[in-house]
Order: structure tokens, then C-alpha cells, then sequence
């Protein structure tokens, strides 16, 4: 039997994964609090809290105190029970499905690494690792050479985006369309911004999303849209007047954004008005 | 004599340790460059009409007075003077720390989020170099206050690379035909800012470049991705830090040629603190003078 328990730690460690394959027990596992109050409005809270909390609980104490068990080392099993807790838990809480599967998963390798490899194997392999790095990268047992790297990443991720904190998540992904910003003319004709305002098309940019942000995901009532539009656009308008170098020579100001696709190799490109305004 | 005066220039190039005229050049490039860059966001913008962070405070609505701000350029050009004349440095640079969060952060209050951290993070550094040195705790002083400023850099493209991960793991290499959108829209940004017709044509030119040549661009992007996420190289000597801080630079110019962007807050303080470019530009006037002096004695 003791020869058995870490297969079926491991094996109690990946129901989820073999009930997330019927859809008709899984479903009770996925629903977030407000489906819950819905398919049980009298005891949602305490089932919320068993499906969500109660099994991964203890699946993690029962398959920690098994492999504790199985090898002899109490620090593996509660290095065990805390990992697992903390990668269910943690990504149990992500709306993607997939990476559910994966902290599944994830929770599966660990217990079988753990059960080939004894703990105090483990902590000999991890310090002669870092002998040999230290070996080759003599620098690292110097904790000034990185602890404002260490912090400052740290810190960046812990906190907002505010000076001189940042992701800076520049371009960390491609969207499927792209949005510019002009001026244009009664005629319809466009206007250089650096005519009459010093702000440039990417400060306008940068300023509609700052603001956009505050609005949730586009709205699909288009008068909700519009008028959200509206009050953007007014805004840059705004910041354009704020940074006004030379009196418009127009009678009237039309600022645009213009969206910008892609399909088959082509690049297609549609603009609407966010604000106008008759210049006096 | 020749090829010694090459060697003692190249030795001094390519030389594991800071000097002190290695030093001097780069407060005295920094101090400039820095001084320009924050008078000029200075006086940027009139107001702050979305205060953040330092300006989110109430009462320093008065710091974006036009007299408090010509006061703080001034200031701000005698502490760039005991800085290069390294006057209480410690203290100098760390009061420049702390003007340097009110003064970007005027950028953030405008909705533009400028990214220019780094151009606070260095004088922290500098200032921490010289307090551990001061206490005692960090005897290399030559070798810190270029290191510390370098950490901070080093963060900064890590943090790139690891958001890059986050927000779309592997997808952000694959996703290389929508680059082309970026491409596009940035060459627009300039287009609709100046007006100038040739900037929309190049914008698609280069785009078109780019549809017509995915694995390259691939293999590009795959690059520069490993290129930030790698940016600890900076941090374990002088001479990995100049040949990696190349490469960044290499990667910043082909993002400038490719989307018409360029990122001055991030890219020049490495080029100051990893290549130094005033040094090597008098190196080689350091090392005639040296061997002169050389030829000179043992006449």
C-alpha cells in the first residue's frame, strides 16, 4: 500500500482534469458567485464555496499528507500542499479555461516530480546549481549588483502605473486593428496638427486611451458609444486648445480618429468625428 | 609608437574597470542631456488637467505656475553644476530624484504616459551609490555609480520583455502581420502631426516590407524579445554591459527605421551609462597626451 500512495495522490490530484471532461459535472465547477445565485438562490454560498474551495482543500491536505507519508520527509509534504494550494487557487480564479487545465496539470507534475525525487534531493541539487552559476557568475554573490533591479521590478509590478513606476507595456501586443488621430476642415480637408497646436497625433492618442480607460469595453448601443465619443473627443479638443501656438485659419475643427484594418494583405481604414467645434 | 598609442586607447576602451575621466564624461553628457529633456517637459504643458501621482497631491497646483516653474529650471541648472563638480553629490542627486518624479510627472498629468521612469531611477541610483559608499557598505564607488543607474535600465527592459509575456505570450512573434498596423499608425502619427505626405507612403512602404517578409520578421521580433528578457547581462561587468547595450541600441534603431518611434528616456540614458560616448570620443586625445608626455621623459 505505501508503495501505492503517491500514485494515488497523484491520481486524486488530477480529478478535476477527468471531471473537467464531463461537461455536465464540470459546469458546477466553472460558474462564477453570480451563477451560482442563480441556479441556487437559497444555498448559493455554501455550494460556491464547496465547489470552489472545499475540494481543492482538501485534495491538497489529503495528497500532502499522503506523499508525507510516502516519503518520509514532512518538508515535501507541505511544500506540496502549499504549491498546489496556491497554483489551484490562484488560477482557479482566471476566467480562461485553459489555464485551469494547466494549474491542473501543473499541480499533477509537481506531485510526480516530488515523488521520483526525494526532498533532500532536491535542496542538494538546487545548492549545487547555485555553486555552479556562482562559479560562472561570481557577480551574483554580490547582492548590490542587483537588489534596485530586484526592487524596481517588484515594485513595478506590485504598484499602478504612476512616475516612475511602470509595466511598460509598450507594444506587448498587436491588436487587430489600429487607431489615429487628425483634424480636418469644413472641406473636409486634413489639418497638420503642428499648424496651430503643439500636441501631435500620439499625445491625442495617448490621451484617448487614458480616458477610454475609465469607460468599460465599447459599448454595444451605438448612442451609449457616440456619446462616449463625444465626450473623448471633446476632451482632446480641450487639450488641443490648452497647447494652441497660432489661431486656426479654419471656420471649423473636426477631430477624427480614423481605424485601421488589415485583411488578406490589404489595408482597409474607416474614420468617424469624435468632436466639432466652429471656431470663432 | 603607433600601435602603442592604439593599444593604450583601446585598453582604455575596452578596460573592465571605471576610471574617474570615464566618470567626468558621463556627468557632463548626462547633466546636459537630462537638463534639456526636463526643461522641456518643464514647459511643455500649461496645466496638469489630469494630476498624477507627485501632482494627485492637493497644493501643488502652484507648481505649475509659470514663475515656479522658471524657478525650478533654475534650480534645477545649479544642482546639474554640484553635480558635475560632484559638491555634496550624495544629497544633489537624490534631491534630483525627487524633482524628477514632479517634473515627469507632468507628462502623466496630461494623459501622455511618457514611460521616462528611468530618468528619475538614474539619479537614484547615482545617490545610492555614493550613500552606501559614504556609510561604507559599497566600498567600489567607481564601479556603483555606474552599475546602480545600469540596474534600474536593466529592470526597465526586463519589465518590457516580461509584459510583452504577459499580455501576449508567444502570440506577440506570431502575431507579426498586425505589426504592420502599428508600423502604419505611427508613420500616421507623424503624417497628421507635420503634414508632410511622404511619411504616409513610407509608413506603407515599410509595412508592405514587412508582409512580404514574415519568418524574418519572426525571427526579429524572437530577437529583440530575448534581447530585453536577457537585459541582466548589463549587470555583470563593463565590457558585457558596452557589447549588450550595442545590441539594445542596434534593436532601438531598427524600431525607429521600421515604426518611426523612438524612445530617448530609455534608449540614451543606456547609451550614457553602458557606451559613454563622450569618453570614447577623448580617449584617443587622452592617450596621445599620455604618450607624448611618455616620449617626452625618456628624451
Amino acid at each position: 500500500m505505501k508503495r501505492q500512495l503517491p500514485y494515488l495522490t497523484l491520481f486524486l490530484a488530477l480529478i478535476p482534469l477527468i471531471f473537467n471532461r464531463y461537461h455536465w459535472i464540470s459546469f458546477y465547477f466553472e460558474g462564477d458567485l453570480q451563477a451560482y445565485r442563480s441556479w441556487f438562490p437559497n444555498a448559493f454560498l455554501p455550494l460556491y464555496i464547496i465547489a470552489k474551495f472545499f475540494y481543492p482543500a482538501v485534495a491538497g491536505c489529503w495528497s500532502a499528507w499522503l506523499l508525507t507519508k510516502a516519503t518520509a520527509n514532512r518538508r515535501i509534504g507541505v511544500l506540496t500542499g502549499v504549491v498546489q494550494a496556491v497554483l489551484v487557487f490562484y488560477l482557479e480564479g482566471s476566467r480562461d479555461r485553459g489555464l485551469r487545465w494547466i494549474s491542473y496539470d501543473l499541480a499533477g507534475l509537481l506531485l510526480l516530480t516530488l515523488v521520483i525525487i526525494r526532498g533532500r534531493d532536491i535542496y542538494f541539487m538546487i545548492r549545487r546549481g547555485w555553486h555552479w552559476l556562482l562559479a560562472r557568475a561570481p557577480w551574483l554573490s554580490d547582492g548590490y549588483t542587483y537588489f534596485i533591479f530586484c526592487f524596481y521590478i517588484i515594485l513595478s509590478l506590485l504598484l499602478p502605473e504612476v512616475q516612475p513606476f511602470s509595466r511598460y507595456p509598450m507594444y506587448s501586443q498587436f491588436p487587430d486593428h489600429a487607431q489615429t488621430f487628425l483634424i480636418r476642415d469644413e472641406h473636409g480637408k486634413m489639418v497638420p496638427l503642428h499648424r496651430y497646436f503643439t500636441p501631435g497625433a500620439a499625445d491625442l492618442s495617448h490621451l484617448y486611451y487614458h480616458l477610454m480607460a475609465q469607460y468599460p469595453v465599447s459599448s454595444s448601443d451605438q448612442s451609449v458609444q457616440a456619446s462616449i465619443d463625444s465626450t473623448v473627443g471633446r476632451a482632446l479638443y480641450q487639450l488641443l486648445l490648452a497647447n494652441q501656438t497660432a489661431r486656426p485659419g479654419i471656420d471649423t475643427i473636426y477631430v477624427n480618429m480614423q481605424t485601421i484594418h488589415i485583411s488578406s494583405g490589404q489595408f482597409y481604414t474607416n474614420e468617424i468625428t469624435l468632436y466639432k467645434h466652429c471656431v470663432e | 609608437m603607433k600601435s602603442h598609442y592604439i593599444n593604450t586607447v583601446w585598453s582604455k576602451i575596452w578596460s573592465r574597470q571605471y576610471g574617474d575621466t570615464e566618470w567626468l564624461c558621463l556627468k557632463v553628457s548626462f547633466a546636459i542631456w537630462y537638463y534639456l529633456q526636463a526643461t522641456a517637459m518643464l514647459f511643455q504643458y500649461a496645466s496638469a488637467p489630469y494630476p498624477s501621482g507627485i501632482l494627485s497631491f492637493s497644493g501643488t497646483y502652484y507648481l505649475m505656475l509659470v514663475p515656479v516653474k522658471i524657478a525650478i529650471a533654475i534650480i534645477l541648472f545649479a544642482l546639474m553644476a554640484l553635480y558635475v563638480l560632484e559638491i555634496r553629490i550624495a544629497l544633489v542627486t537624490l534631491v534630483i530624484f525627487v524633482l524628477s518624479i514632479f517634473i515627469f510627472a507632468i507628462g502623466e498629468s496630461n494623459g501622455v504616459m511618457g514611460r521616462d521612469g528611468l530618468m528619475s531611477l538614474t539619479w537614484l541610483g547615482q545617490s545610492l551609490a555614493y550613500m552606501l559608499y559614504n556609510a561604507g557598505s559599497a566600498p567600489d564607488l567607481r564601479r556603483n555609480r555606474f552599475q546602480f543607474p545600469l540596474q534600474a535600465i536593466a529592470a526597465v527592459y526586463t519589465l518590457a520583455a516580461i509584459s510583452k509575456l504577459v499580455a501576449s505570450p508567444l502570440h506577440w512573434v506570431s502575431d507579426s502581420p498586425y505589426l504592420t498596423l502599428q508600423i502604419i499608425k505611427s508613420f500616421d502619427y507623424a503624417y497628421y502631426t507635420s503634414g508632410d505626405p511622404s511619411l504616409h507612403a513610407a509608413g506603407i512602404a515599410r509595412a508592405q516590407f514587412i508582409l512580404q517578409h514574415p519568418q524574418l520578421t519572426k525571427l526579429l521580433l524572437a530577437g529583440s524579445l530575448l534581447l530585453e528578457l536577457c537585459a541582466l547581462v548589463l549587470l555583470t561587468g563593463r565590457r558585457p554591459a558596452l557589447l549588450y547595450a550595442l545590441l539594445l541600441l542596434s534593436m532601438h534603431l531598427g524600431i525607429t527605421y521600421f515604426m518611426n518611434i523612438f524612445f530617448p528616456h530609455i534608449s540614451i540614458p543606456t547609451l550614457l551609462f553602458a557606451v559613454n560616448p563622450l569618453y570614447i570620443v577623448i580617449v584617443p586625445f587622452l592617450g596621445r597626451r599620455k604618450t607624448a608626455a611618455t616620449r617626452a621623459h625618456s628624451q
